[in-house]
C-alpha cells in the first residue's frame, strides 16, 4: 500500500514568541516492510537554522531553530511511503512466549544489534510500574508453553473487552497504574498499558508511533484532515518473526494500514515535536494529519 | 609543642601517625620537630587566626545540603595528614589509573557498549540507571572530555587503600583544598617553608593547560566559561573560587543561550561565542529541548552545539553515570577489558543486588552491610544496617526482594585515625580524604595534596563533603626542596597569566550596579554616625544635640540601627544615648546595619573581582578587615568607635576614588557609577527631607551638620563664610550643578552616562528609565526661578518638596527599569510541552 501522508502541527501564540526551537521526530522509518520514498518536513516561517541526526533508537530526528521569533509556528512534514502488508502464517506455530523472556543468563549471549531487545523488556521513563495486580492481569493470557502469537492474540481480545477509548479520561501526565485501573484512555494509554504489562514478564517491548489509515462510512468521501497520529506495541517474537507489532487500540496486528515513524522504550524517547520558547501565551495548538491511499489519488 | 609527639592512636585503626609499633611514621618526624618548636599558646592563636581568615573570606557551605537554610563555615584543622612522596606517588597512581578507566567507560557505555555486550557489566546496571540518557550516546568524545575527576578515599584497618566512591560529574571539594592550603600557608608559613611541601598551583597550571589544549585547534585564545547552579547550590563558594583563580567568570545556566549553533553568553554589548564550558553543576538535565525532567534553568540547543563539536563541555554529562555505586562490582573486569591493566586501587566491596549471587550473600551478612540506592550517587542515602530496628530491617530486606536492581550493599568501614588540634589538645579523629586528578594529554595528573574531612566518633561518614566536623589540609612532602617562594604569591599570580577577552556580562553589570550603591550608601551612613558620635563626644554633658537627631532618624529608617529610632519621641536623653549610641552602631544583628553593608560592600567586590585590579581588591581588604575594636572601658566606647569611623570613612574614600581613579572608561566604570549616583541623590534626597521637616529658617547648628554630612560644608564657607541660611545652603546640595555633591549633579550625571550605556533593543534616547531621569531633571532645574528675579526660601521650598516627593518612587523604578533592561538579558526558555497536551491518540 502506498500513502502520502501530511502532518501539520500548528501553534498560535498571545504575544510574540522572541526564540524557539523544536527538535521534532516525523520522518518515517526505513524497515523490511516499509519504504520511505519522501519526506520533507518544513516549518513556517522558515527556520533560522536546520539540522538533522539520528538518535539512539535509529529514528531521524530534525532540530530547527527559530532566532527571530514568531507570532504562529507550524511544522508541515510531508512523505510518502510504501507499505509491505506484514502477514503472520499461523499463529500457532510461533515459539512459546518464555524463550523470548530476557533473563541475566540470556544477556550475555546477545551482542551487537541485539542489545536492544535487553533494554527494551527493563523500566522506562514513563513505564516504572511494577505491581501484583498488573502481573495477575497479563498472566491470564500467557499461559505455560504458549505460543508468543497466540498470547498476544489472546490478550488484544482481552483490551478490546476489557478497555474503552475516552479521550476525555486522561491527559499527558496520566500515570499507566491509573489508565490500568480506570481502563480508559487514548492509544498512548493503551500502547503503555500493555508495554508495563508484557515488560512485567521481562518480554521485550517498544512504543511504536506513527499513523494509521482511517475507513470513511460507507458511500461516503474521505475527510481531510481527521487523520490523527496514532501509537502501538512492537514484541519481540523470536528470530524468525523478529518484531511484531500490535494495535491495542484497534486490537490487531498490523499489517499496511499503519505507517511506523518512531519507535523507542516509550513515548517520551519519540515525542513528534518537542520545542521550547522563550516568551508565553500559547493561544492554540492544532494538530491535523492527513493519509491519503494512492490509489484514491488515483481516482 | 610537645603534645603532638606525645600523641597515642586509639586501637583498632590504622594510625596515619604511628605504626603497629608505636614509632612515628618517618614522613612525620621532620614535621613534628618543627610543630615542636612552634608554643602551645602560639598553636591556638594560629588556629584562631586560620578559621577567621576563613570566615572572613566567606569559606562556607550553604547548608542546602543539610536541610537547613544557614551557612556553615568551614573549619579547618591545623594539623595536616603528611604523605612522602613516594607513598603518594603510588596512591597517585592509582588515582590516575582510576580516572583513565571513568574516562573510558563514559565512552563505552555510551558508544560501542563492549562491556555490555560482552557480558562484562549487567544489562541493568546500564538500562536501569535513571542517568543512562540515551541523548548523550555518541557524543564526539573530545568535546565532551573528561577535565576533572575526585576520588573518595579511605584505608582500612592494615593500612590498605580503598576508593569509597568515584567523583566525575562535577567534583566538590576542589576549591576548599585550596582555600584550606592558602589560609595554612598564612598560619603556619614557617612551619611550611621548613618543611618541603608540595605545591598544589602545578595542578591548576595543568588544569589550565588542559583546558586550552580543548580547543586549542580552533584558536589561541579560547572563550571560557565555569557553568554554576548559583548561589543556592551549596558549593558556590566553590565556583567562584575557581574563578578567580583560574582566571574564568562564573555563569548560570539563564546567562547562556544557543544562536546560531554555538553557545553564546549574554552580555551587555552583545552574545559572545563561548568555546569552553566547565560545567560544575551536577545536575545532567542541562538541555530542555531534548531531556526530561530538565531544571528550569537549563541551556536549551546545547546537546546538538557539542554533537555538531562547537563548544567543550567539561566534565562532560556522561560521566555523571560513574558516580553511582552500582559499577563498583565490575570496575576490576572493566579495568582489564578497557585499559588492558590490573585496576591499582580496590573500590570498597560493593554487592549489587540485581544478581542472584551477590544478593544471597548480601542477605547472609545483612547485619554488617551498609545499603544504599544503585543509582543514586552514592553518599546521598544510605541505611546502616546494624542500626536499624528490626521492623526497618525487615522492611528494608522487603523493598529490596521487589526491585533488588535498584540496591546495592557495602562494607562498612573503619577509616583511618590521625591527629588533630582540638580545643588546646591533640586528638583522635578519623580521616576521610578526597584528592582529584585533571586531565593531562591522554592520562591524567594527581593532585599533590588533597581534602580531608574529620569525624571524631568512629562509625560512617557519609561521602558528601560537606560532612565531617572539620576539615584538614593533605601534605606531600618533597625529596627536593621546595624553592623559598610563599605559596600564596605564587598562587595569587596564578590566575593572571590568562584572562578572559570576554565583554561585561549582564550578571557583571548588575553586581557593579550594586557595588556603587552599597559604597555609596556605606559612605554615607558612615558619616553619619561618625557625626553623631563627634557630637555626643564634644559637647558638655547636658546640652542636647538636636541637629543630629535627622541623622538618627534617618539611620534608623533605613534600617541602619534599630527602626524604633525612627519615630521622633523615641530618642532618648542625651546622657542614654552616649552609653547606648556605640551598641547600637556595632549591633551585627542589624542585618542592614553599618556593618552589614560593609559586608555586603565586600561581598559585591568579591564578585566583580575578576573586572578589577589588584589595588581595588586591596582596599576592600582593608575595608573589610578594619577591625571592630573590642571596648576596653565603657568610658572610652565612644572615642574607639569615632577612631574607628574615622578609618572606615577614609577606607571607604579610599575604594571609590580608587574605583573611580582606576577604571578605564567603559561599561564597567558606567554601571558603577550610575549606581553611585542613584544612591547619592537618594541618600541626599533622604537627609535633606528629614532636615526640612524639623529645621526652622533661624537655626544655624543643624545647616553645618546638614552641610558636612553632605560633604559640602568646605564649598559653602569658601562660598558664604560663616553666614548660614536655609537657602543658600539647600541651593548648594540641591540646585547647584557645579557641587558634585547636589542632587541636581546626579541627575546630569546620569544623563550624560545613559547616553553612553550600550544599545538595548529599545534606543536609549526614548528608554523608559532615561525618560524619568530627564523629568527629575528638568523638575530639579524649575525649581529656581529662570529670570533674575530673587529666589525666595517659600516658593523654593514649595517646589522643592514637591520634587522631592516625586523622587523616591523614581529612583525605584529607575533602578528597577535597569535590571529589566541590561540585567535580565533575555527571559528563560519554557518547553512548549509544559503548557500543552500534545498526546497521541
Amino acid at each position: 500500500m502506498k500513502y502520502r501522508i501530511t502532518h501539520i502541527t500548528e501553534y498560535r501564540f498571545q504575544e510574540d514568541v522572541s526564540l524557539g526551537m523544536n527538535c521534532v521526530c516525523l520522518t518515517p522509518r526505513v524497515t523490511p516492510w516499509q519504504n520511505c520514498s519522501y519526506s520533507r518536513i518544513v516549518p513556517t516561517p522558515q527556520a533560522t537554522l536546520s539540522d538533522r541526526r539520528i538518535d539512539y533508537f535509529g529514528n531521524t530526528l530534525n532540530y530547527f531553530s527559530f532566532e527571530r521569533g514568531y507570532r504562529t509556528l507550524e511544522i508541515r512534514s510531508s512523505s510518502r511511503v510504501t507499505v509491505r502488508p506484514r502477514t503472520l502464517e499461523s499463529l500457532d506455530s510461533s515459539v512459546s512466549w518464555e524463550t523470548l523472556v530476557i533473563k541475566p543468563e540470556t544477556v550475555n549471549q546477545l551482542n551487537g544489534s541485539q542489545s536492544d531487545r535487553v533494554e527494551m523488556a527493563l523500566y522506562s521513563p514513563l513505564i516504572d510500574f511494577d505491581d501484583e495486580s498488573l502481573r495477575d492481569y497479563i498472566q491470564v493470557s500467557f499461559v505455560t508453553g504458549q505460543p508468543i502469537l497466540l498470547c498476544l492474540q489472546d490478550i488484544l481480545k482481552r483490551f478490546k473487552a476489557d478497555f474503552d477509548f475516552d479521550s476525555t479520561a486522561t491527559t499527558v501526565n496520566t500515570p499507566v497504574s491509573e489508565v490500568f485501573e480506570k481502563k480508559r484512555g487514548v492509544c498512548q494509554d493503551f500502547a503503555h498499558t500493555l508495554i508495563a504489562l508484557l515488560r512485567v514478564l521481562k518480554l521485550p517491548t517498544r512504543y511504536v508511533s506513527g499513523y494509521i489509515r482511517t475507513y470513511p462510512p460507507e458511500g461516503k468521501p474521505r475527510l481531510r484532515g481527521t487523520d490523527a497520529s496514532h501509537a502501538w506495541v512492537s514484541v519481540y517474537c523470536g528470530e524468525l518473526l523478529g518484531w511484531v507489532d500490535i494495535d491495542p487500540t484497534n486490537n490487531c496486528f498490523v499489517s499496511d494500514d499503519h505507517v511506523t515513524v518512531a519507535w523507542g522504550r516509550d513515548y517520551s524517547d519519540i515525542a513528534p515535536v518537542k520545542g521550547v520558547i522563550i516568551g508565553s501565551g500559547l493561544h492554540s495548538l492544532h494538530v491535523s494529519v492527513d493519509m491519503d491511499p494512492e490509489e484514491v489519488i488515483a481516482e | 609543642m610537645e603534645r603532638l609527639a606525645n600523641y597515642q592512636p586509639p586501637p583498632g585503626t590504622y594510625n596515619e601517625f604511628r605504626d603497629e609499633t608505636g614509632k612515628i611514621r618517618p614522613q612525620w618526624s621532620a614535621i613534628v620537630d618543627v610543630f615542636g618548636d612552634l608554643k602551645e599558646i602560639d598553636l591556638a592563636e594560629r588556629w584562631q587566626y586560620a578559621n577567621r581568615v576563613l570566615q572572613e573570606n566567606g569559606t562556607n557551605i550553604t547548608g542546602v545540603e543539610q536541610g537547613q537554610d544557614s551557612q556553615r563555615h568551614w573549619e579547618l584543622d591545623l594539623l595536616p595528614v603528611v604523605f612522602g612522596a613516594d607513598q603518594w606517588g603510588e596512591l597517585s597512581q592509582g588515582v590516575s589509573q582510576r580516572a583513565r578507566l571513568v574516562e573510558a567507560l563514559g565512552r563505552d557505555l555510551y558508544g560501542a557498549q563492549s562491556l555490555f555486550k560482552e557480558g562484562i557489566l549487567p544489562s541493568e546496571v546500564l538500562f536501569s540507571n535513571p542517568d543512562f540518557e540515551r541523548a548523550f550516546y555518541k557524543l564526539p568524545a573530545n568535546y565532551s572530555p573528561l577535565l576533572l575527576y575526585g576520588c573518595e578515599l579511605a584505608r582500612s584497618t592494615n593500612g590498605k587503600w580503598w576508593v569509597l566512591a568515584d567523583r566525575a560529574s562535577a567534583p566538590a571539594g576542589i576549591s576548599y583544598t585550596v582555600e584550606n592550603r592558602l589560609v595554612i600557608s598564612k598560619a603556619l608559613s614557617q612551619v611550611l617553608h621548613k618543611s618541603q611541601i608540595c605545591r598544589l598551583a602545578p595542578f591548576f597550571v595543568k588544569m589550565q593547560e588542559t583546558i586550552k589544549q580543548f580547543s586549542s585547534k580552533r584558536k589561541s585564545n579560547p572563550t571560557v566559561v565555569i557553568l554554576s547552579s548559583g548561589p543556592n547550590n551549596p558549593y558556590y563558594f566553590e565556583d567562584i573560587f575557581l574563578s578567580r583563580y583560574l582566571g574564568y567568570p562564573v555563569v548560570e545556566a539563564d546567562d547562556l543561550t544557543v544562536r546560531k549553533n554555538h553557545v553564546c553568553l549574554k552580555t551587555l554589548e552583545e552574545l559572545v561565542r563561548i568555546d569552553v564550558i566547565i560545567r560544575r553543576t551536577p545536575d545532567q538535565n542541562l538541555d530542555p529541548l531534548e531531556l526530561r525532567g530538565y531544571s528550569s534553568n537549563g541551556i536549551s540547543g546545547l546537546l546538538q552545539v557539542i554533537r555538531n563539536k562547537k563548544v567543550v563541555l567539561a566534565n562532560g554529562l556522561e560521566y555523571g553515570l560513574l558516580d553511582s555505586p552500582a559499577i563498583m562490582p565490575f570496575l576490576p573486569q572493566a579495568c582489564r577489558r578497557l585499559l588492558g591493566e590490573e585496576l591499582l586501587i580496590p573500590s570498597i566491596a560493593t554487592w549489587w543486588c540485581g544478581q542472584k549471587g551477590p544478593l544471597e550473600h548480601v542477605k547472609s551478612r545483612f547485619q554488617d552491610l551498609v545499603i544504599k540506592p544503585a543509582f543514586l550517587h552514592s553518599g546521598s542515602q544510605e541505611f546502616i544496617v546494624s542500626e536499624l530496628t528490626k521492623e526497618q530491617q525487615t522492611e528494608l530486606l522487603k523493598r529490596i526482594a521487589r526491585q533488588p536492581e535498584k540496591y546495592v550493599a557495602q562494607e562498612k568501614i573503619i577509616r583511618s585515625t590521625g591527629p588533630c588540634w582540638v580545643r588546646d589538645e591533640v586528638e583522635s579523629g578519623h580521616l576521610a580524604l578526597r584528592t582529584f586528578a585533571v586531565k593531562s594529554g591522554e592520562g591524567f595528573d594527581v593532585m599533590e595534596g588533597g581534602l580531608v574531612r574529620v569525624q571524631r566518633k568512629s562509625g560512617p561518614m557519609t561521602l558528601s563533603i560537606s560532612a565531617g566536623e572539620f576539615s584538614k589540609d593533605i601534605w606531600v612532602r618533597s625529596d627536593k626542596p621546595v624553592p623559598p617562594v610563599t605559596l600564596l604569591k605564587r598562587m595569587m599570580e596564578t590566575p593572571r597569566l590568562r584572562r578572559s577577552t570576554i565583554n561585561l556580562p549582564s550578571r557583571a553589570a548588575d553586581n557593579l550596579f550594586w557595588l556603587g550603591r552599597y559604597l555609596e550608601r556605606f559612605e554615607f551612613a558612615g558619616r553619619q554616625i561618625r557625626k553623631v558620635t563627634e557630637r555626643l563626644l564634644s559637647e558638655s554633658a547636658n546640652q542636647p544635640v538636636d541637629d543630629v537627631l535627622p541623622l538618627i532618624m534617618n539611620l534608623a529608617q533605613q534600617g541602619i540601627i534599630e527602626d524604633s529610632y525612627g519615630l521622633r519621641d523615641f530618642c532618648p536623653p542625651r546622657t542614654e544615648l552616649e552609653l547606648l549610641w556605640p551598641k547600637l552602631v556595632r549591633n551585627t544583628d542589624q542585618v542592614g546595619g553599618y556593618y552589614g553593608l560593609k559586608d555586603e560592600v565586600y561581598r559585591l567586590g568579591s564578585l566583580v573581582r575578576d573586572r578589577m585590579s589588584e589595588d581595588f581588591w586591596r582596599v576592600i581588604s582593608l575595608m573589610k578587615n578594619t577591625a571592630v575594636a573590642k571596648p576596653s572601658l565603657a568610658e572610652s566606647n565612644l572615642s574607639q568607635l569615632l577612631d574607628e569611623l574615622n578609618r572606615q570613612v577614609l577606607n571607604s574614600y579610599a575604594t571609590s576614588g580608587q574605583i573611580m581613579d582606576g577604571l578605564v572608561h567603559g561599561p564597567t566604570r558606567h554601571f558603577l557609577a550610575t549606581g553611585r549616583h542613584l544612591e547619592r541623590s537618594r541618600q541626599l534626597m533622604l537627609i535633606i527631607k528629614q532636615y526640612l521637616k524639623s529645621v526652622g529658617e533661624t537655626d544655624v547648628l543643624p545647616l553645618v551638620t546638614l552641610l558636612d554630612v553632605c560633604n559640602s560644608l568646605m564649598t559653602y564657607r569658601s562660598r558664604y563664610r560663616s553666614n548660614f541660611a536655609l537657602l543658600p545652603v539647600i541651593d548648594l546640595i540641591v540646585t547647584d550643578p557645579g557641587n558634585p555633591h547636589a542632587i541636581i549633579f546626579q541627575f546630569n550625571e546620569m544623563e550624560a552616562l545613559f547616553s553612553q550605556f550600550p544599545a538595548t533593543h529599545r534606543s536609549p534616547q526614548f528608554a523608559p528609565h532615561v525618560d524619568l531621569i530627564r523629568k527629575t531633571l528638568f523638575e530639579l532645574e524649575s525649581i529656581l526661578p529662570t529670570s533674575e528675579q530673587t529666589v525666595l526660601w517659600e516658593p523654593y521650598q514649595n517646589s522643592l518638596n514637591k520634587v522631592l516627593k516625586n523622587m523616591e518612587p523614581r529612583i525605584k523604578q529607575v533602578s528597577k527599569l535597569l535590571t529589566q533592561n541590561y540585567f535580565v538579558h533575555a527571559g528563560a526558555t519554557k518547553q512548549i510541552n509544559d503548557i500543552t497536551d500534545t498526546k497521541q491518540q
